[in-house]
């Protein structure tokens, strides 16, 4: 198997839980919700999911225990930011360390035990004979099959049905919408919980399918790459898959190269997913028109119907 | 059924009763977070009691813990009034854990270039460095967001991983400790340039410059025309650009002196506790200041105040493992605490009011008689 073959099916791996968390996050911005608190959710997803995998040894009751742990959080900035109003920065970084904190408080005693649950790949009959194709793409885990209906459904989500409508409208004009009869709150509720679910399930992948361990701190900021791919992504879904997909590689290669005994500093190669989102980040804010960036104008705006416009 | 009960916007008020109500939320949230941290103690199956006190003896409960404390203290003071200062023109500053460590980084390099000086030429070159270097660090997120309107928020915190993973490359590479294979942490500094306790106690200088700095911070940000500018255009940038203050100038002023705050503090890590350069210099520091900076509001005494009381909770923290409480239950309280701030101040921008409702005789429906309660 060559290097970048074997680079890119753990490329595909690692972008499966920043395309969950990101598209979570994408509906959640596009109600108007920032919710900057993926790092947290996932960490506690994952620590979550984990124990329920040990536990149980039941992939499904995993990916439900680690939704609820995001969801879970995910609804403390929902009430904070839309019931209260209060400020979705200040809420969404404490839950950060509330979700670390509260983590490492439900794995403490799961840190160095086995798991004997194994996610295995699922190869698609036929396409994953195909050289290079095959194992690259159709040798994988549910997970990473997943993410492409996933992704494909929210944007007919957000584009084609009234819901997704609502959700938009939501976060770009509030006040408008709620004088159409939209439900602003209940839907900025709703898409913010959506947001912290899968976020949820991103970090139960990450410490039951990937890591296959938990340990405090797993993800390792991975939540808030998932923060800056909707930044890449213009707040349109189906560009979150090439975005995920090239983090996931940048990320893979580090795996790789370490595995293959290249004499690469760890640290280097582990500053390099950080070091080339900044410079992304930078060239396409920097290149596009403010009206083609595609952030939702009430984004971290809380609303109130009483305010004054 | 009417309940006589309505919740009503409170005016916003200034002075005395406005201070007293922001102090009540602190003071009542800080018991809250701690009510909550022993709930789930005790769920996670041990005794809120032993939890509680050992992280009380092991914060303030003894001499040596409340030095322990103080030297926790000071990078927390610090890099909570980094934050603080930066909130005064709405930037936020999540980067005070890499700025921090550049800091340290920069004092240490002067450290090595200078092996022989003496301390007094040693100490101040080795925090001026460090100050270079956290508002250079901060200059990275600083410039984008002057410039091209970037988050600053992503910016910052992509740059603590950046941070981290540098220092790490240079204790395991280039200032590796030969005597220490495998051990993260680089070649110590001159003996020289070790900050001593003062008057015998255990308590460090590092303290005293923190306090020092949040005086002069004070001084600049509430007294000279300077600081009233930031707040200006902190407030309302389209007014302060009338007025003919250049926003962006000032985005990049205020991260240099945030980021130059954060990095004094990696310096004064380097000069007391560690005496080295080692990943672990910051161990959440950043990421606390800015917990300690929400919670002092713009009060930078605050600040003070905050980063003592973080410090001890940290510091209680690690007492835990003895109980078999994880010492994550100190960073749970301390987020719980801001939580239930956010939750106060939006309460108490509202109050209740009790409203009477009394049928008078002869007339047709109830007549609202109001009555202030709250």
């Amino acid at each position: 198997m060559s290097f970048i073959e074997s680079a890119l099916i753990v490329a595909m791996a690692l972008s499966a839980p920043l395309i969950f968390a990101a598209t979570g996050e994408l509906v959640a911005e596009r109600a108007g919700v920032l919710n900057l608190s993926i790092e947290g959710m996932m960490l506690l997803g994952a620590a979550a999911g984990f124990r329920a995998a040990v536990d149980t040894g039941n992939i499904y009751v995993a990916v439900i225990a680690g939704a609820i742990g995001g969801g879970l959080l995910s609804l403390i900035h929902a009430f904070l930011c839309i019931s209260l109003r209060a400020n979705q920065i200040v809420s969404g970084l404490t839950l950060v360390l509330l979700g670390a904190g509260l983590a490492s408080f439900v794995g403490h005693d799961y840190a160095g035990v086995p798991l004997e649950l194994k996610v295995d790949a699922v190869a698609i009959p036929g396409l994953s004979m195909i050289p290079f194709v095959g194992p690259v793409l159709f040798n994988q885990d549910l997970f990473v099959y997943a993410a492409v209906p996933l992704v494909i459904g929210v944007t007919y989500l957000l584009f084609r049905t009234r819901l997704g409508q609502w959700i938009r409208s939501s976060g770009e004009a509030p006040a408008a919408a709620d004088a159409a009869g939209v439900p602003v709150t209940w839907v900025r509720y709703a898409a913010t919980l959506f947001g912290g679910l899968l976020a949820g399930v991103a970090g139960t992948y990450f410490s039951v399918v990937f890591a296959r361990a938990w340990t405090d701190n797993l993800t390792a900021g991975r939540g808030w790459i998932a923060l800056a791919l909707v930044i890449f992504a213009s707040w349109r879904p189906l560009m979150l898959l090439p975005a995920a997909l090239f983090f996931g590689f940048i990320d893979s290669l580090n795996f790789q190269l370490q595995a293959s005994g290249v004499k690469v500093s760890a640290d280097i190669l582990g500053m390099m997913p950080y070091v080339l989102t900044l410079v992304v980040l930078v060239v396409v804010w920097g290149r596009q028109q403010r009206k083609h960036r595609g952030m939702p104008r009430a984004l971290g705006v809380p609303y109130e119907r009483e305010a004054r416009a | 059924m009417n309940i006589p009960l309505r919740f009503e916007r409170r005016t916003p008020g200034t002075g005395v009763a406005e201070r007293v109500r922001h102090a009540l939320v602190r003071v009542l949230a800080i018991f809250a977070g701690l009510v909550v941290g022993a709930i789930l103690v005790e769920a996670s199956g041990n005794s809120w009691y032993e939890a509680f006190s050992a992280m009380l003896t092991g914060s303030v409960g003894t001499v040596d813990s409340i030095e322990a404390t103080l030297l926790r203290a000071t990078p927390l003071i610090l890099t909570g009034l980094a934050v603080s200062l930066a909130l005064r023109m709405q930037l936020w500053n999540i980067g005070g854990e890499g700025q921090l460590l550049i800091g340290a980084t920069a004092a240490g390099a002067v450290g090595f270039a200078l092996p022989d000086a003496p301390a007094a030429i040693l100490v101040p070159c080795m925090m001026l460095a460090a100050c270079v270097g956290g508002a250079l660090w901060a200059q990275i997120a600083a410039v984008p967001k002057a410039r091209i309107g970037l988050n600053e928020i992503i910016v910052t915190l992509f740059l603590n991983y950046v941070a981290l993973r540098l220092v790490s490359w240079l204790v395991f590479g280039p200032w590796k400790d030969a005597g220490a294979i495998g051990f993260a942490y680089s070649r110590p500094m001159p003996d020289q340039s070790r900050t001593g306790s003062v008057l015998g106690t255990g308590v460090t200088v590092g303290i005293f410059v923190a306090i020092v700095v949040v005086l002069m911070a004070g001084w600049v940000f509430n007294r000279t025309s300077w600081g009233f500018t930031v707040d200006i255009t902190g407030g309302n940038q389209r007014a302060a650009a009338y007025l003919g203050f250049s926003a962006k100038k000032h985005v990049l002023l205020v991260f240099a002196v945030s980021g130059a705050i954060a990095g004094l503090a990696g310096c004064l890590q380097l000069l007391g506790p560690t005496g080295r350069l080692q990943p672990d210099l910051a161990s959440g520091y950043g990421y606390a200041g800015i917990l300690v900076a929400f919670l002092a509001g713009r009060s930078l005494g605050g600040v003070v105040v905050g980063g003592v009381l973080f410090a001890a909770l940290t510091q209680g923290g690690f007492a835990l493992q003895a109980t078999g409480v994880p010492s994550a239950l100190a960073t749970v309280i301390q987020a719980l605490v801001i939580l239930f701030v956010l939750v106060g101040t939006a309460a108490s921008a509202y109050r209740l009011r009790w409203v009477r409702t009394t049928q008078l005789h002869g007339t047709p429906g109830p007549l609202p008689v109001e009555k202030v309660v709250a």
